[in-house]
C-alpha cells in the first residue's frame, strides 16, 4: 500500500533480516529468575510532556542479557501517555451529560521484533477498547457535561516472546495492557482529575513448575517460559476492592480442587499483581505533589515565566 | 470594582502573548520569557541506544520537545527492484569486495543520482499524533506540520548525502572456479540487496522547533546504528547475516549538519509607544519554544556544516515577513556555528544504556 501522506520505501518490499544458524549463536531463552510472587521493577515518571493536562511514563525493566548480541531479547515495556482535556466537545457532537472518554494505544514502528507500519491494526483497537473499559470505570462521568477527554498512550518499546510473531498476542498483550493502564492512571492523576480510586492493573499465570506441577506467578514476561497454561488481566481499584477490567485466556476449572489451580486462584494472582503495582504508583503521585507544593506558596518563582510589569 | 482574583501569572501567554513577549524583551538587556538571551539556543539531552529492537535509536531533548528515533535495517532484494539498473559508480572505490576503502570524504562522492535516491533506501518519518500538544490528537492521519518536517528531513539526508551507499550494499563474490571465459561467465562482484533504513521519529512533547530536534535525533540514532555482517547465500538464494557484534559495523557519516531554526519578533504597533522613535524595531530570537512560535510572523532554518574545519552551509530558508536581510543573515549564521558547536559537544557525552 502507498500512503500518499508519509515517506514510502522502497518500492519493492523489504525483508526483515535472516539470521543465519550457527553453534556460537544458538539461542539461549532466559529463564525467570524472580520468586512466583516478585514483580518487575517499575519506573514511573509524570509531567514529561508540559503542554498536556497530565503526562507519565512508565518503564517495566528486565534482567540484563548475559551474552550481547544483534538478536536482542528483552521482556521491558516502555510507555509514554498523554492525556487532554476535559475539553468542550465540538459543535458538530451531539449533547451528551456525561464526559466523553477516548483511549488509544499506537504501536512505535519499532517497537516490536518485526518492524510495522503506521497503519493501526486489530491489537492496538482491541488493546484501546480495554483500556478505555477500564478507565471508564474509575471516572466519574457526571462532574463534566459536555466535554471529551482524550488518552493517548504510545508504545516505545514492546514485550518480546519466543515466538516469531510481529504483534504479540497472548502474556505479551497482557503485560502491555496492565502497563497501559497503569500509565494511564498515573497520568490521569497528574492532570488532577477526580477519580473513584487508584487504578491498577496486574497480570497472573498458570506455568508447569519445575517438578511438573503448576505453579501460579505474578508478572509473568513473555519470554522467560515456554508455556503458559492460562493468564489473566485484572484492573483493581484497591480501597474499593472492585473489579473494573477482567481479560483471560487460556483455560482453567472455575473452582480450585485438589492440586489443580482453578480460575479463582488465577484472579487472585493478578488481582495481588496489581496491588504490587498501586503501592508503586502512589508512591511516585506522592512524590510529585510533594515536589510541586512548596512551589505554590512562593508566587515570585511560578512557572518559568518571570514576573514583570507590563506596560502597554 | 477590581476583581478580587488577578489574572493568574500562567494565563498570561493566552491573553497576550504578543504584549507579553515584547513586555520581556524590551528589558535591557532583553530577556525571552523562558529567562533566555535571544541568541541562546536551549540546552539538549541526548541518550542513545535505549531501544532494544532497534539497530539504532536515540532520545533528544531540547527544552520541552522530547523526540525518540528508531532506526530499523531491512534488507531490499535487487530481485525486488521494478527497474534495477546495474552502476558500477561503488565499485571504483573498493580496492577488494570484501573490505571497504578507507580513504577520505572526496574519493565516495557519487555522481549522479545515488541508489539512496533511486531507490528510496532512507525512509525517515516524524509521528505527530502521539497527544504531544493539544493540537496533535493522537490517532490521527499526519498533519500538514508532520508531512512537511518529513520531507524536509528527507530532503537534508539527499543534500547532506550523509549516508554511503557503500555502506548500504550487500555485494556477492562468485568463487574463481566458476569463471569461465569461453562461455561469457565472468566472476566480477555483483550488488545483490541492498540495506534500507526506516527511520521512525515519535514526538513524545512538542515544545517548539521541532525539526531541529528531529534532525538531531535522525542523526544521533544514525550514528548509533549497527548494521550485522550481511552476505548473499548461493545455496539458499537469500540474504543472511550474522548475529555477532564483533562481525557487526557501524555507519561511516559524512559530516555533521545541524540545523538551528530562528524566528523574529516584531511588536504590534499598538505596542509601542508614540514618544519612541524606534519604530521598525525587531528581535531575533534563536531556537523558539511552542510560545514563541505561536508569536513570530517571520521564521527560517539554516543549516550549517562545520567539520573538517571548513564552514558551510548546507541549507538555508525563510518565510514570512520582510525585517531579514543580509547582515542578519550572517550574525544568524554565526548563532548557528555556536549551535553546531553545542551538539559536538554533546554528541561527544552522549551517554548509552
Amino acid at each position: 500500500m502507498s500512503d500518499r501522506r508519509r515517506i514510502n520505501g522502497p518500492p519493492g518490499t523489504t525483508q526483515p533480516p535472516r539470521f543465519a544458524h550457527s553453534p556460537g549463536s544458538a539461542r539461549a531463552w532466559p529463564e525467570r529468575a524472580r520468586k512466583p510472587n516478585e514483580l518487575r521493577k517499575i519506573f514511573l515518571q509524570t509531567g514529561l510532556v508540559p503542554s498536556a493536562s497530565g503526562s507519565a511514563y512508565l518503564e517495566l525493566e528486565s534482567s540484563p542479557e548475559p551474552k550481547p548480541t544483534i538478536l536482542r531479547t528483552s521482556s521491558t515495556i516502555k510507555l509514554s501517555c498523554a492525556v487532554h482535556g476535559p475539553k468542550p466537545l465540538p459543535r458538530t457532537a451531539s449533547f451528551s451529560p456525561n464526559l466523553q472518554l477516548s483511549a488509544s494505544i499506537k504501536f512505535a514502528p519499532f517497537a516490536t521484533r518485526i518492524r510495522q507500519g503506521y497503519v493501526p491494526d486489530s491489537t492496538e483497537k482491541d488493546l484501546g477498547l480495554h483500556l478505555e473499559n477500564a478507565l471508564k470505570g474509575v471516572l466519574l462521568p457526571d462532574r463534566w457535561p459536555k466535554s471529551a477527554i482524550d488518552i493517548a498512550v504510545t508504545v516505545l518499546e514492546g514485550e518480546d516472546d519466543r515466538e516469531e510473531g510481529s504483534r504479540f498476542t497472548g502474556i505479551g498483550l497482557f503485560n502491555l495492557l496492565a502497563a497501559a493502564i497503569n500509565v494511564s492512571m498515573a497520568a490521569l492523576a497528574d492532570a488532577r482529575i477526580d477519580c473513584l480510586d487508584l487504578l491498577a492493573a496486574g497480570v497472573g499465570a498458570v506455568v508447569p513448575g519445575k517438578d511438573g506441577k503448576l505453579v501460579r506467578i505474578l508478572d509473568p514476561a513473555a519470554v522467560e517460559h515456554g508455556e503458559i497454561l492460562s493468564t489473566c488481566v485484572v484492573g483493581y481499584l484497591p480501597s474499593r476492592d472492585e473489579v473494573v477490567e477482567m481479560w483471560s485466556y487460556g483455560s482453567a476449572p472455575k473452582q480450585s480442587d485438589g492440586g489443580v489451580i482453578g480460575y479463582d486462584e488465577l484472579a487472585d494472582s493478578a488481582i495481588a499483581a496489581a496491588r504490587g503495582a498501586q503501592t508503586v504508583i502512589q508512591a511516585v503521585l506522592l512524590e510529585s505533589v510533594m515536589r510541586s507544593q512548596p512551589a505554590s506558596k512562593q508566587p515570585a518563582t511560578r512557572g518559568e515565566m518571570n514576573d514583570i510589569e507590563m506596560n502597554t | 470594582m477590581p476583581s478580587a482574583d488577578p489574572i493568574p501569572v500562567s494565563a498570561m501567554p493566552l491573553v497576550s502573548p504578543s504584549a507579553l513577549l515584547h513586555a520581556h524583551l524590551k528589558q535591557s538587556p532583553p530577556r525571552r520569557p523562558s529567562n533566555r538571551v535571544p541568541s541562546e539556543p536551549r540546552a539538549i539531552q541526548l541518550n542513545v541506544g535505549s531501544l532494544t529492537h532497534c539497530n539504532g535509536s536515540s532520545l533528544v531533548k531540547v527544552g520541552a520537545t522530547t523526540i525518540v528515533c528508531g532506526v530499523r535495517a531491512e534488507i531490499l532484494p535487487v530481485s525486488e527492484i521494478p527497474s534495477f539498473r546495474v552502476t558500477k559508480s561503488s565499485d571504483r572505490n573498493r580496492s577488494k569486495p570484501v573490505q571497504r576503502k578507507d580513504g577520505g570524504e572526496g574519493s565516495d562522492d557519487e555522481e549522479g543520482y545515488s541508489p539512496i535516491q533511486l531507490y528510496n533506501l532512507l525512509v525517515p518519518n516524524i509521528e505527530l499524533a502521539t497527544g504531544c500538544s493539544p493540537k496533535h490528537p493522537a490517532g490521527t492521519a499526519p498533519s500538514v506540520e508532520a508531512q512537511s518536517i518529513s520531507q524536509r528531513l528527507l530532503s537534508l539526508l539527499h543534500t547532506s548525502q550523509l549516508v554511503k551507499t557503500s555502506d548500504l550494499e550487500v555485494i556477492y563474490t562468485p568463487p574463481e572456479e566458476s569463471q569461465d571465459l569461453e562461455l561469457g561467465i565472468n566472476a566480477d562482484p555483483e550488488i545483490k540487496a541492498y540495506w534500507t533504513l526506516y527511520i521512525d521519529m515519535m514526538c513524545i512533547s512538542h515544545g517548539g522547533s521541532i525539526f531541529d530536534a528531529a534532525w538531531l535525533a535522525l542523526f544521533a540514532a544514525l550514528k548509533d546504528c549497527l548494521l550485522p555482517q550481511a552476505w548473499w547465500d548461493i545455496d539458499s538464494e537469500q540474504v543472511l547475516c550474522s548475529a555477532a557484534v564483533e562481525e557487526a559495523r557501524r555507519l561511516e557519516l559524512r559530516g555533521m549538519p545541524v540545523p538551528s531554526s530562528w524566528g523574529v519578533f516584531v511588536p504590534e504597533a499598538r505596542l509601542l509607544d508614540m514618544q519612541d522613535e524606534q519604530l521598525d524595531q525587531y528581535w531575533i530570537l534563536m531556537d523558539t519554544d511552542a510560545f514563541e512560535e505561536g508569536t513570530c510572523e517571520e521564521s527560517g532554518c539554516i543549516t550549517v556544516d562545520c567539520s573538517n574545519n571548513t564552514d558551510s552551509i548546507l541549507r538555508l530558508e525563510k518565510s514570512g515577513g520582510a525585517v531579514i536581510e543580509i547582515e542578519q543573515l550572517e550574525q544568524i549564521a554565526g548563532f548557528a556555528k555556536r549551535r553546531w558547536q553545542q551538539w559536538r559537544d554533546v554528541l561527544q557525552t552522549a551517554s548509552g544504556p
